[in-house]
This record gives structure tokens, sequence and C-alpha cells, in this order.
């Protein structure tokens, strides 16, 4: 251990001696607040978790329309496009 | 008011039932000056306290559903409160160096002390050794203020600290060791700046 250890030490020693805090009494109104403040964060949290169950639905009904809306342009274009070579004569 | 630790389990059993308030109130009233004294050790700030407190007995009632019922109480609300001390630090600017000038006249004794004495005395300056070892410390990252606050002001082993902050206890030593070379490092350029 060199000389700034040591001397860090015997600081360290100091503090630990230091007289401890005379016994905290309890604030007034702490409780109430720490009890308040934990019920908002469960109610937060709770939201959330109610919010997500009920967007989850939501959003896969949304997700199978836009999929049948889009399959559905899709063939109406293949007919269209199939239409279109169909009159289209091959030898002007 | 004081509990046993079958009260205390049944206290926080009823929270987590029904969120009985009286049982929280007899919680927090049981514990607070466990908490408060906790924190006084690792906050040099005493009007941080009760601030710290707060949100130690909070986060105990909004995760209680986390806390392993076989176990003590105890242990896990230390737990939440070394955490809350290490916020509390995560949130502040660390200061950059500390100059002798920095410091008041029962912490410059302190440190004349430290300086000139050949043989460690723990008799004396005891308090102003505390208020400038915790400067130093403000000199440090949280991590490293927190571990090194455990070890030279609470006297905590390895393993307590481990337990305490949720690290392994390969993280612990390797933090220690480098949260000390900067400590080292503060206290060598407020010895310099003396001299």
């Amino acid at each position: 251990m060199n000389e700034i250890d040591q001397r860090l030490e015997q600081l360290a020693a100091r503090a630990r001696n230091a007289a401890a805090p005379p016994p905290a009494e309890l604030p007034l109104g702490l409780a109430t607040r720490a009890i308040a403040s934990a019920r908002s964060a469960s109610e937060t949290s709770a939201l959330w978790a109610r919010f997500s169950l009920t967007a989850l639905p939501l959003a896969t009904v949304t997700t199978a329309a836009c999929l049948w809306w889009s399959a559905s342009a899709m063939s109406a274009d293949a007919h269209d496009l199939a239409q279109v070579f169909i009159q289209t004569p091959l030898f002007p | 008011m004081i509990l046993t630790d079958s009260e205390s389990r049944a206290c926080m059993a009823a929270w987590l039932r029904c969120s009985d308030e009286g049982a929280a109130r007899a919680l927090v009233e049981a514990f607070y000056p466990f908490v408060a004294s906790l924190i006084r050790r690792h906050v040099a700030d005493a009007g941080c306290v009760e601030d710290l407190a707060q949100q130690t007995f909070a986060r105990c009632f909004a995760k209680a559903a986390q806390w392993d019922v076989s176990k003590p109480l105890e242990p896990w609300l230390a737990r939440i409160a070394i955490n809350q001390c290490r916020d509390h630090y995560r949130a502040r600017r660390i200061r950059p160096e500390l100059r002798w000038s920095d410091l008041t006249e029962g912490e410059q004794e302190a440190m004349e002390a430290t300086l000139t004495a050949t043989e460690p005395k723990v008799e004396t300056l005891n308090d102003e050794s505390r208020s400038l070892m915790l400067r130093l410390l403000d000199t440090l990252s949280a991590d490293d203020r927190m571990v090194l606050s455990l070890r030279h002001l609470d006297g905590k082993s390895t393993d307590e600290i481990a337990r305490l902050t949720g690290w392994s206890r390969t993280l612990v030593k390797v933090r220690a060791f480098r949260a000390r070379r900067k400590l080292r490092a503060a206290f060598e350029q407020l010895e310099a700046s003396h001299s």
C-alpha cells in the first residue's frame, strides 16, 4: 500500500467514526405522499397495459383490412391488364 | 414503531392483496429511520433525504409484486434506497476537481491532519473527515461513488455490496479498483492545490 492509499485509508477510518446522525423523525405526510405516488405509478402502468390490450386487436383488424384491400386492388389491376392484352391486336 | 419480520411481511401482503393504506403507513413508520439513515450516509445534501426516502417507499409499494416473500423486507428496501441514491447522483453534474479553496475550515483541518499524521488516529476530526470524504467522492461518477461509499463509509464487504447493488462480485471488484484509482487522483490533485 503506497502513501496516498494509507492516507485515504486513514481518512476513511475517521469518516467511518463520524457521529451517527440523530434518529430521523418521520416527516408529516410522507407516508401519504409515498402511497399516492405508488398508486399513480401503478395506475399509469395499468393504463398502458389496458391501452396495449385494446390496441392489439384493433391493429390486427386494420392490418387485415389493408391486406385485403391491397390484394383486391392487385387482382383488379391484373384483370385490367389481361383485358388490354386480349383487346390489343397482335399483328396490326 | 417497530415491526417484527412476520408483521412487516403481513403488512406487505395486505398492501399487495388490497392496497391496504393502513398497512403501508405502518411500514413507512417502521422503516423510515432505517431508510433515512441509510440515505444520509450516502448523500451529502441533507435536504434530499426526505425526497429520496419518499421515492424509496413509493417504489417499494409500486413494485411490491417483485418482492420475494420468503426473504426479509429490510435488505430489499435497502437495495431500493441505494439505487435511489445512485439515480440521484446520476442526475447531478460531476464536480470536475476539488481544490483546497473549495474546502471549509474543518475540512481543511481534516486534510491537514491526514497529510501530516504519521500513524492513523481515529479519535479526532471524524465529522470533518466524513465531510471531506463525501466531497472527494463528489468528483466520481454515480456508480464509482456508490461502490466506494459503501466500502469506505459503510465498511461493506464485496459480497454485501454485490447484494445491495445487484452487481456481480467481479463487477464490484473491478469498479472498486477503478474508482479507487480516480479517488487517489482527486486526492493528489487536492494535495497539489494546497502545496
